[in-house]
């Protein structure tokens, strides 16, 4: 009989909050299993960024670890998030304290509902074409909450409409929250920097790729393994060790620089994570309990580093806090070549305006601990779950490429963007074929193609169109069937938003939700 | 803004196709004129025919009350299939719609089965799955909506005479406004500049023109093919029977609650129990056998008098290339034909007309919609070519040309790669648009002796005295629960009573295979 044994070793090269989250998450589902783990750091790595603004996902995966939500909020000094919020263009980011009133919050969970057995968008798009004007925010509870400032969990039981949050957590607090619980479940440390790595190919075939038998650190350590997850800036392994390159997508993702610093913390935050697009990319921020967190993330081509100084005229605490980086929209081309898997940076950057690599690294480990090989991977050419692996995240990357490459196609089109050059460039990008195809569809028949491995549901997309202005031209012909007038579906519509406004004026404030349950001062 | 909304709609084809689609059009469309002209000459396969659960949807859309639809067309229920010489002879597992065990800490349930089978367990999968074990005791309940119940882990179908259903729909669709007419098709007339169809002329030189046109004229697809020629993928390489033989027999004991498909030399057996009769046919490769051998098969296999001369049909089994093109969209056998061996050809009708509802046009039939269309159906087709194909290829069968073929063909993309992700370690690809999902794989893998070399090893961690209990557990709640089922037979004659008020309400129909 084969034997089935799990791994020997896992070593996971990188830093800091990928890292963490990685170790966490494996010595989590390998508890039981006499699997070593080691987590390799460099102590010259680039630092992490200030906060993440992650994905509901990321509930799911403290579920797994089994950590507590609000004690993980109040620890990481994090905020809730309900929706994202994305304002127009607004060239003085000093005066946002009161935004613009017509921002569109997008949250992540469905908007309206089905009435009649007529999905919601046909009946706004009806009203639309018709003239009426739509506020989309009124028929979601989680944007409406957002809007109003307010953050809260309704209870199972009264909730008839969708529901669905993420959070906002401050990075260095919840890296070394994750390194805690790694070293508790038993995971190593080493720090050094990687000076060599030796390769050999497995000893049955002699025509496959090359293995990652071990890595030299500080010229005089080595360590071996039978997996290595590479999660390095650079790709240390998957690309400059086993040669593995990457796709790059400049023309798609045009921002290749972002600045990132901390600000005063707002007085009153909301739960969203704010979009706003200038000159030549977009600002992100986004609040924690102590302080706010704010990404300018431009192109190099049309902006350079000091008039971007200059744009942002930073504070003496906020430059204090600033860090500059360069960006490489690019993907890897195999992101789990013999034994070492890229995860985060090593396997790309697809920017952060939607997805940051750090939902990616959660996905990205939760689906190798699905498709875990035994100890035998390093003696075997083929390998199925190896296979079915890269499948996966190549349809993944695929599908949030697309959504991110939507902020653009679509932005692009506002009338208030289109004579600024970067914007102008962006109308004449040639979009991935999908994403064409499903903006065509859409602006066509109000339906939504299906691809398989979507990270946001067919609703969030269809959300997403209307609020950044894409909409149908025609909506589900069976609503003009019978008697069916626009009264119908306005007074549907109105129906559905006077609910959820009675659901919303229950909910306390986020910041108040925050010091009652999460430690907020 | 001019007005492009379809305003009439022909049919060109009755037989079950054409009168699904009337029917639902009829019921959403009601301010479109939708004419259906078939022809009595022309005589539909009209024997058994076994559906999947997705039908109740469809019949519960439409209004239509279940026991009512039972009566009509002779119905009985259906919790499965039994594939018997398969994976070898003398092999026989039941396909159930309905899961195996369910997961334990987070581990799915055949991973444990597994790990006890590498340790001498010797009984099959089916022994934990409640659909199976009443179909083996010949029982039948509704399922239950309490999820908690072990009651509620399983969905059913219908076995049914398709040309009683068809009549049943057409009912339907005459009193909702659909107008039949009786006549061949001899002419299709296009308009020169789009291409698109104008009108169809009978042989009595009657001409009907429409805005939209639907082709359920069978295997030769007279608008979607001889008129407008989209072509079709031949995948006779990969499933390679293209002839049937049916023929209906007197029933000589009490209906079974599930189909039966007997694997043959070339091809394989269907059995099909209605409630006053069998459906049997004998599907096979004309490569691999000559009609007589297959009518000298079937006859000697089967258990009740004829009741009618056998029926012989041919085919080819693939799709065609665009389901809908420009003002027509094929559906049934026009679109395409995949043997019935996992009683899909009413699935893809339903689908297709589903499909249409959703996409539904306007005069111009603009390209994105339309190639969206195709790519679905597309989509759905190759997903259930791949699994029948399974059905093929995961044999130790060398006894006849025919199985040493499928055995070792070329399989299409994908197939290998999932065949061996299960092998490897149980694993099963995901996905979530089509029809037929995990435990549907792993009732065909392990009926069929593809057996993981491997289980999930976060199991070595729990001891094997846990894992022996909790597949007992499971086994007894199964068997208690079968025990308190009622017949088949009673749970027919209940539910097709007449007196309404005595009968319980069939529970909610869902768009899934496996209910729960």
């Amino acid at each position: 009989m084969q034997t089935n044994l799990p791994l020997n070793t896992i070593a996971i090269v990188g830093n800091g909050l990928h890292a963490w989250t990685i170790a966490a998450c494996l010595a989590r589902k390998l508890q039981k299993a006499p699997t070593d783990i080691v987590v390799i750091t460099d102590p010259n790595a680039v630092p992490d960024s200030i906060g993440e603004s992650t994905l509901p996902a990321i509930n799911y995966f403290h579920r797994i670890l089994g950590l507590n939500e609000r004690q993980l909020v109040a620890v990481t000094k994090g905020t809730y998030k309900l929706a994202t919020e994305y304002t127009p263009i607004d060239t003085a980011y000093q005066n946002d304290k009161h935004l613009a009133r017509n921002s569109f919050f997008h949250a992540m969970s469905p908007y309206g509902a089905a009435f009649d057995n007529i999905a919601f968008q046909h009946h706004v798009t009806k009203a639309h074409l018709a003239g009426v004007a739509i506020d989309l925010n009124r028929f979601s509870l989680p944007a409406m909450a957002a809007q109003q400032g307010k953050f809260g969990i309704p209870s199972c039981d009264e909730l008839d409409v969708p529901f669905s949050y993420a959070l906002h957590v401050d990075t260095k607090r919840y890296a070394a929250g994750m390194q805690d619980f790694a070293y508790k479940l038993g995971v190593k440390h080493v720090e050094g920097s990687i000076t060599a790595t030796q390769l050999s190919y497995p000893n049955i075939e002699e025509d496959t790729s090359q293995f990652i038998q071990s890595i030299t650190i500080n010229k005089n350590q080595t360590f071996s393994a039978d997996l290595f997850i590479d999660c390095s800036a650079d790709g240390r392994l998957i690309h400059q060790a086993l040669g593995i390159n990457y796709q790059h997508f400049d023309t798609l993702l045009p921002c290749d620089h972002s600045v990132q610093f901390s600000t005063q913390r707002p007085h009153d935050p909301r739960a969203t994570t704010q979009i706003k697009p200038h000159s030549a990319g977009y600002w992100r921020s986004f609040p924690l309990q102590d302080r706010g967190v704010c990404e300018y993330h431009y192109s190099g081509d049309y902006l350079t580093h000091e008039k971007v100084l200059g744009i942002l005229n930073l504070g003496k605490e906020e430059s204090k806090s600033a860090t500059h980086q360069q960006h490489k929209p690019r993907q890897i081309n195999t992101f789990w070549s013999a034994n070492c898997v890229a995860m985060g940076s090593a396997a790309g950057e697809l920017g952060r305006n939607a997805v940051s690599n750090f939902h990616l690294v959660q996905s990205a480990v939760l689906r190798l601990v699905d498709l875990l090989p035994d100890n035998t991977l390093n003696r075997n050419a083929e390998c199925p779950s190896r296979d079915e692996y890269n499948h996966l995240c190549e349809e993944e990357y695929a599908r949030i490429l697309d959504y991110h490459c939507a902020y653009f196609a679509l932005l692009a089109k506002h009338d208030s963007l289109s004579n600024l050059p970067f914007w102008q460039q962006q109308q004449s990008t040639e979009w991935p074929d999908s994403l064409t195809h499903k903006m065509t569809l859409f602006k066509h028949t109000g339906r939504l193609p299906f691809y398989e491995r979507e990270t946001f549901s067919e609703k969030t997309w269809l959300s997403l169109f209307l609020g950044l202005g894409l909409w149908p031209m025609q909506y589900d012909r069976l609503l003009d069937v019978g008697q069916r007038s626009i009264n119908d579906s306005l007074v549907a519509c109105e129906k559905f938003g006077a609910s959820i406004q009675r659901m919303c004026s229950d909910m306390p404030s986020h910041y108040m939700f925050l010091q009652r349950y999460c430690g907020a001062k | 803004m001019q007005d492009n909304s379809i305003k009439s709609i022909v049919i060109v084809g009755g037989g079950t196709a054409g009168w699904m689609t009337a029917a639902a059009l009829a019921n959403l469309l009601k301010d479109t004129k939708i004419t259906l002209i078939e022809s009595d000459q022309i005589g539909t396969v009209g024997v058994g025919e076994a559906t999947l659960p997705h039908l109740r949807f469809f019949i519960q859309r439409l209004g239509i009350d279940e026991h009512a639809f039972m009566r009509a067309t002779n119905a009985t229920y259906k919790m499965g299939i039994e594939f018997i010489n398969w994976g070898e002879i003398g092999d026989a597992y039941i396909h159930p719609f309905g899961d195996f065990g369910h997961p334990i800490k987070g581990i799915d349930f055949h991973h444990y089965y597994v790990k006890l089978h590498q340790q001498g367990l010797n009984k099959p999968i089916g022994q934990y799955s409640l659909p199976v074990m009443a179909s083996k005791a010949k029982k039948f309940a509704y399922p239950s909506t309490d999820e908690k119940s072990i009651l509620s882990t399983y969905s059913y179908a219908f076995h049914m005479d398709a040309g009683l259903f068809s009549n049943f729909l057409r009912d339907y669709s005459e009193t909702r406004g659909v107008t039949r007419f009786e006549g061949m098709v001899t002419r299709v007339n296009q308009c020169n500049e789009s291409g698109f169809i104008k009108s169809v002329t009978l042989n009595d030189e009657t001409e009907f023109d429409a805005d939209f046109f639907i082709d359920c004229s069978g295997f030769k697809g007279l608008l979607i093919e001889q008129c407008l020629k989209t072509g079709y993928d031949d995948w006779r390489h990969w499933l390679p029977c293209d002839r049937a033989i049916a023929i209906p027999t007197q029933a000589t004991s009490a209906p079974l609650p599930y189909t039966k498909a007997t694997a043959r030399n070339a091809g394989w057996q269907w059995r099909i129990p209605l409630q006053n009769r069998v459906g049997n046919g004998h599907i096979y490769s004309s490569p691999y056998m000559n009609d007589d051998t297959a009518l000298e098969t079937l006859l000697a296999n089967i258990d009740g008098k004829p009741i009618s001369e056998p029926n012989f049909l041919r085919f080819t089994t693939g799709k065609r290339k665009k389901a809908w093109s420009k003002n027509c969209v094929a559906i049934g056998l026009s679109a395409g034909f995949l043997e019935p061996l996992e009683s899909t050809s009413i699935h893809l009708i339903q689908l297709g007309i589903m499909k249409l509802l959703d996409f539904f046009p306007d005069r111009n039939c603009d390209e994105i919609r339309v190639n969206e269309y195709n790519r679905m159906m597309q989509l759905e087709f190759e997903r259930l070519r791949d699994f029948l194909v399974l059905h093929y290829h995961a044999t130790q069968r060398s006894d006849s040309a025919f199985w040493n073929y499928v055995r070792t063909m070329p399989l299409p993309a994908g197939l290998d790669h999932k065949i061996k992700l299960f092998k490897e370690r149980g694993r099963v690809v995901q996905y979530s648009e089509g029809l037929f999902l995990k435990a549907s794989w792993l009732a065909v893998y392990f009926g069929q002796g593809i057996i993981p070399t491997h289980y999930d090893w976060q199991l070595d961690t729990i001891p094997t005295e846990h894992i022996v209990k909790q597949l007992d557990d499971i086994e007894s709640d199964i068997n208690s629960a079968v025990h308190q089922m009622p017949s088949h037979a009673d749970s027919i004659a209940q539910h097709c009573a007449l007196a309404k008020s005595w009968r319980t309400p069939p529970p909610r129909a869902s768009f899934s295979l496996y209910g729960g």
